[in-house]
């Protein structure tokens, strides 16, 4: 474990934890690492952790630990290392982004002018610079939120957790706010989200999902892609159907098969890109009467369902 | 100065109301009097009852702390101590219960007709404090704020009712033992020793340090995510 310190951002082991009476996590072990995007589908799950990353929580078993400290126990070092989005933000209506800024960059040991010229700068990128010189009370949901997650990254924190950071934000902010966290692990900084939905997790290096507690699922998305299931197959039509499928049933390459009750097959293959031209010249080698009539890709929406589905256990 | 009183002061200030109604509010029985609605030795009792309502009702409202909660505190920083945030809050508390008390005197110095003594003036203080303090713990710790409201408003017709009481039928043994709860009573109560009012002041702060304490506890450790 001493090896990967210095790649590790955040890390949780054989971690137990309940809040008001719910077993939120159970036997939770995992890693984040610097130079990465990790987002977190699973609630309460994903929320839990972000905020034992941040020292809100403790565990009531197993190690947390955030930047190699114990983000519970040593907050005060932790405090000007880390930024945290607690979901459900409230900000203060009377007073304006600006005098906020200055407070929170104050707090960090910014200037309040340095502090404000940062806001402003994450608030252009998100394409939200029109809240500046306004009250919070006169601002929509949208711009408080972009607002919030902005004052986060004010001090430009080694460890970004962020509590649905996307939420009440609108398609374009959204975007914008995926290439900012994009770009801000690249010099080694982590950033740790919270999401609703594989589509919002797809700009993250890696998502991990959780299902009663426990982490069911986790990597790349394209790996993760997989695992759950959506991913593409290719539908083919043959003039001797089970002659056809007894040929896919010996190669190596074919991971599954279903027959469709109008005859079509569709085969789901282990490295698509790789395997499907091997596959289809083979098979129409054979002289099956073997037609290719299209590539198609299971639904994430539907692939979850069905991949939560078959990992679910007894209720909590 | 701690980023929470910075942040304290300037949602205080961002409002001329907020500072306005718990101090002008209070003025309204000396004004009362002047219109000779109100007899003279109702005047301090009326002042110390609004004063005391407001301190609990009014007050913690305009705080980022009740208003915010630990979520509001931990995305501008996660804070430091329980301690730290102690000392801000108490200060914070002392200076706007204060204010109010302060212009009541400087008012009575202008008209001259009362000179209530410097024990009663002490008290007043800490009850301000105190009754801040506790609707602090009771809006920022209880699960639901509902549930926190109903507490304190409990507390103040129950306050009012011994109050009203005590004023028109004078001190009785029930009023004595309600003391320890309501101190407010012992402030409006006529006659009371000095050494009991002082005795009284020690303990309001006392019990305003340990309610702030555990108000600024449950930010630096929020029971639940959801909570």
């Amino acid at each position: 474990m001493e090896g990967l310190a210095g790649i590790v951002a955040a890390e949780v082991r054989d971690v137990h934890c309940s809040v008001e009476g719910v077993e939120a996590l159970r036997d939770v072990s995992l890693m984040v690492f610097k130079g990465e995007v990790t987002a977190l589908l699973g609630h309460p799950e994903g929320e839990v952790l972000v905020n034992l990353w941040s020292g809100v929580l403790r565990p009531v078993a197993g190690a947390v630990a955030s930047l190699g400290l114990d983000p519970y126990a040593e907050r005060r070092e932790v405090a000007g290392r880390i930024g945290y989005l607690p979901g459900e933000v409230w900000l203060p209506p009377e007073l304006r982004p600006e005098v906020l800024a200055g407070l929170v960059g104050g707090g960090h040991g910014l200037a309040p002018r340095g502090a404000v010229e940062r806001l402003k700068n994450i608030l252009r990128r998100l394409g939200k610079e029109g809240v500046l010189g306004r009250r919070i009370c006169g601002l929509s949901s949208e711009d408080r939120q972009a607002l919030a997650v902005a004052l986060t990254m004010l001090h430009d924190p080694e460890l970004l957790l962020l509590s649905y950071p996307l939420r009440r934000l609108g398609p374009l902010a959204r975007l914008e706010l995926s290439s900012i966290l994009r770009e801000y692990v690249s010099p080694g900084r982590a950033v740790v989200l919270t999401v609703d939905s594989v589509e919002e997790a797809g700009f993250a290096n890696r998502l991990i999902l959780f299902r009663e507690g426990r982490v069911v699922a986790a990597g790349p998305l394209l790996e993760l892609s997989k695992t759950i299931g959506a991913e593409n197959y290719v539908v083919i039509q043959a003039l001797y159907t089970q002659r056809t499928v007894d040929y896919l049933g010996k190669m190596p390459q074919v991971k599954r098969f279903s027959v469709s009750r109008d005859g079509s097959i569709k085969v789901w293959l282990r490295d698509f890109e790789s395997d499907m031209p091997v596959v289809l010249d083979l098979l129409m080698s054979l002289g099956l009467g073997v037609r290719l009539i299209g590539v198609e890709r299971v639904d994430y929406h539907v692939a979850l369902l069905n991949f939560l589905r078959g990992r679910g256990g007894g209720g909590r | 100065m701690s980023l929470y009183l910075q942040l304290e002061l300037r949602l205080l200030f961002a409002s001329l109301l907020r500072v306005a109604v718990p101090i002008i509010v209070p003025l309204a029985p000396l004004a009362l009097r002047y219109a000779g609605v109100l007899s003279q030795d109702l005047v301090e009792p009326s002042f110390i009852l609004l004063y005391q309502f407001l301190a609990m009702a009014y007050l913690p409202l305009t705080t980022g702390l009740v208003r915010g909660g630990w979520r509001l505190a931990w995305l501008l920083r996660p804070p430091d101590s329980a301690l730290l945030l102690t000392a801000s809050y108490t200060g914070l508390l002392a200076a706007t219960s204060a204010l109010p008390i302060a212009a009541y005197r400087l008012l009575i110095q202008l008209s001259g007709p009362m000179q209530p003594g410097v024990q009663v003036i002490i008290l007043t203080l800490s009850i301000g404090i105190l009754h801040q303090s506790l609707a602090l713990l009771c809006l920022s710790t209880l699960r639901d704020m509902t549930a926190g409201w109903a507490a304190l408003l409990t507390y103040q017709a129950i306050l009012l009712t011994l109050a009203a009481n005590l004023l028109t039928q004078g001190l009785s043994g029930a009023h004595l033992i309600s003391t320890p709860l309501f101190p407010a009573l012992l402030a409006i109560a006529p006659q009371a020793p000095p050494e009991v009012l002082y005795t009284a002041a020690a303990l309001c702060i006392a019990s305003s340090l340990l309610f702030t304490y555990l108000a600024a506890r449950s930010i630096v450790r929020p029971a639940s995510p959801w909570g």
